[in-house]
This record gives structure tokens, sequence and C-alpha cells, in this order.
């Protein structure tokens, strides 16, 4: 089944900027596969969270950035590759299962074709010293380039101070005390539910 | 079916479904099992990992390769379809579950609570990308630049990370 997103948020959640354009309509299974197939195709380096961001937020306006992160969350609380999981659950999202099945073969496909083909090369003696520069140079990009990613997506969420506190936290015990992820939701969603629930009162 | 492709599903299925918060947490253990059935040595599951930075999608289709170096074409089927398979499954189960009642008034502030928490995740990811991938001044430069790039010029993230691969090629070759 799929629908227009956003009309089913209610409006105390919905991230609508005021005086755009409205979104546009829900996606057919051809541009669900141009979308996904796109990320697919040219989703370099670590940090691919960033190109679903750029294609289904930014360029498409499929999802707005509460329900952009509604879905990386979830993707990556579940176990799995995040990548694989992120296509399942927002083709899931725009299109049904038919939606989930196109756009995880679209982003699974092109990347295994390639990274066999360099495989192949590879133990035919293609030496790793080609590889190994380019690898640092994107490596270090897509530090960057999922930092962006938070700028983009934060902005919307965190303009309550009591969000930028809970996602403070989060960013803590997850990535610098490096606590395992189940760990970190069942600390920070009894907290965040408490802290939205005072506000509420 | 060979006893070798029995084993990379098993080995690949069981990492995949243990890979709670993305494939990293499971590389040290993927190192371990590739290795210790004897399908690739230390030194090649570290390039086959490179591998995966520099092609695009899941960067776990790196079983791929082992699967092809363990068991020729039907080994790299094989071991994709263990890494891929049983976890999508799985997420769409609960992504179309979840989709039935997200919409719901009482889940609001639990969404709430997921994006701000979500922020939170993704930052900690970025924070871990840099400590793996910048290691000096060259790298922080880059790092930086991609980040100005996409903040203020709207760059395409494809764009701006095949200029990167381009800038590693000519500066740490």
């Amino acid at each position: 089944m799929t629908r227009r997103s956003s009309d089913s948020d209610p409006p105390s959640v919905a991230a609508v900027t005021p005086g755009a354009p409205p979104p546009p309509p829900p996606p057919t299974l051809a541009a669900l596969l141009r979308a996904f197939g796109w990320i697919g195709l040219t989703s370099l380096g670590q940090g691919r969270v960033s190109y679903f961001y750029d294609e289904l937020v930014r360029k498409r306006r499929w999802l707005n950035e509460r329900e952009f992160l509604e879905g990386s969350s979830i993707s990556s609380v579940l176990p799995g590759p995040n990548v694989s999981n992120m296509s399942v659950y927002f083709g899931q999202h725009l299109g049904g299962a038919a939606g989930a099945l196109i756009a995880t073969a679209a982003i699974i496909t092109p990347g295994a074709l390639s990274i066999l083909a360099l495989g192949i090369l590879y133990f035919h003696g293609l030496p790793a010293s080609i590889t190994g520069p380019v690898g640092r140079g994107i490596g270090a990009a897509a530090a960057g380039l999922v930092a962006a990613t938070v700028w983009r997506t934060g902005a919307p969420v965190l303009h309550a101070p009591r969000s930028g506190v809970i996602a403070g936290l989060s960013f803590l015990l997850f990535g610098v005390i490096g606590l395992n992820i189940f760990l970190v939701l069942l600390i920070m969603l009894p907290l965040s539910l408490l802290i939205f629930r005072m506000r509420r009162a | 079916m060979s006893h070798t492709l029995l084993q990379l599903i098993g080995v690949f299925a069981r990492l995949s479904l243990a890979a709670f918060g993305g494939g990293i947490g499971i590389l040290a253990e993927m190192e371990r099992q590739s290795v210790g059935h004897g399908w690739v040595t230390h030194r090649e599951f570290l390039d086959i990992f490179a591998l995966g930075n520099i092609t695009p999608g899941p960067g776990m289709l790196m079983v791929v390769v082992i699967g092809y170096r363990a068991a020729g074409l039907l080994g790299a089927l094989v071991a994709g379809v263990a890494m891929f398979l049983p976890t999508s499954l799985l997420t769409w189960v609960i992504a179309e579950r979840w989709a039935r009642i997200r919409t719901r008034p009482a889940v609001a502030a639990l969404r709430e609570a997921i994006a701000a928490v979500g922020v939170g995740l993704m930052a900690a990811g970025a924070y871990t990308l840099a400590r793996i991938g910048v290691d000096g001044a060259l790298t922080g430069a880059i790092a930086l630049v991609v980040l100005l790039l996409i903040l203020w010029r709207r760059a395409s993230p494809a764009l701006v990370m095949l200029a990167s691969g381009c800038a590693g090629w000519l500066l740490f070759r």
C-alpha cells in the first residue's frame, strides 16, 4: 500500500516548513526503482545513510526528516546490514511489499556485481596498492558526509532543547562510551518518553 | 549441496542475524570465521574489506568475494543470500507491522523519541567513521571539505565521494 506519508502524520510531529510547496504524490514502483537504483549505483564508501537522505528527503521529498530518522533508527537497531535494512524499510514505507523488494534488489545488485568483479581481479593479481589510496580518500570523506547528514536531519528535530539533550546523551552512550545498541535504547527510549511526557503535562 | 556452501550459509546467516547496530560490530568475528575455515587469509580479508569501501551498495557485500574465493560463483551467490535474505525478511515483517501502528496517536511520543535518539546514533556513526578514516591533516582536510561542500554547496554525495577517491589516489599513492 502506498500513501503520502506526511498526510498521516499528526500535526504535532510533522516537520512542515512554512511556505514550502506541498509534498509530491506517492512514488510509483518505477520511480522507486530509479531512486533506489541511483543509490545502489553511486553509494561509495561507508556512510551510505547520507545517500538515502539525499535522494529520498532532499531531492524527491518523499519523506520528511523525522520520518527519515525513524526509518534509519529502526533499520540500525534491527539485526543485519544497515543499508539493506534501510532499503527494505523505506521501500516498504513508500511502496509496500513490492516497493521493499524493488528497493532492496536495486540497492544490492549493482554493488554485488562490482565488488565481485573487483574481487575476481584482486585474486588474479590486481594489487591492493591501487585500491588502497582511493579507499583512504573515500574513508575520510565518509566522516564528513555523515556529519553533514547529522546536521541536516538534526536541525528540524533538535530545535527543542530537550531533543538536543536526548540526541547528545545517545551519542555519548553509543559513540563515545561504546555501549551495546540495546542498552542505549533501554536507557534512552524510556528517558525520552518521560521527558516528552513532562513537556506535554 | 557441498559442505563448503553449507558452511558459508551457516556462518554468514548467523553473523548477519547477530549484527545489531550494523555490520561493523561483526567484522572481527567474520574475520575469525573466514580465516578459520581457510576461505581467505587475514591479509586478503583486509583487502576485501577495503574493496567494499570503493564499490557502491552495502559494505557487507564483501561476503560475496569471500564466498567466491571459497566456492566460486555459486559460493558468491550463496554467501550474499545468506548475509542479506534472512535479515531483510525480518526487517520487512517489522516494517510492515510498524507501518500499521505508527500513525496511532499513542505512538506519537515514541516516534518523537526515536527521531531524537536517531540523531544521536547517526552522530555516533559519523564519530566512528572519523576515528577510522581521519588519521592526519590531509584526511582531516578531506573530511572537512566534504562536510562544507555538502552543507553549503548542496553538492551531490556521489560526486563528492568520487572526487575524494581521486584525491586519495593523488595524495596517498
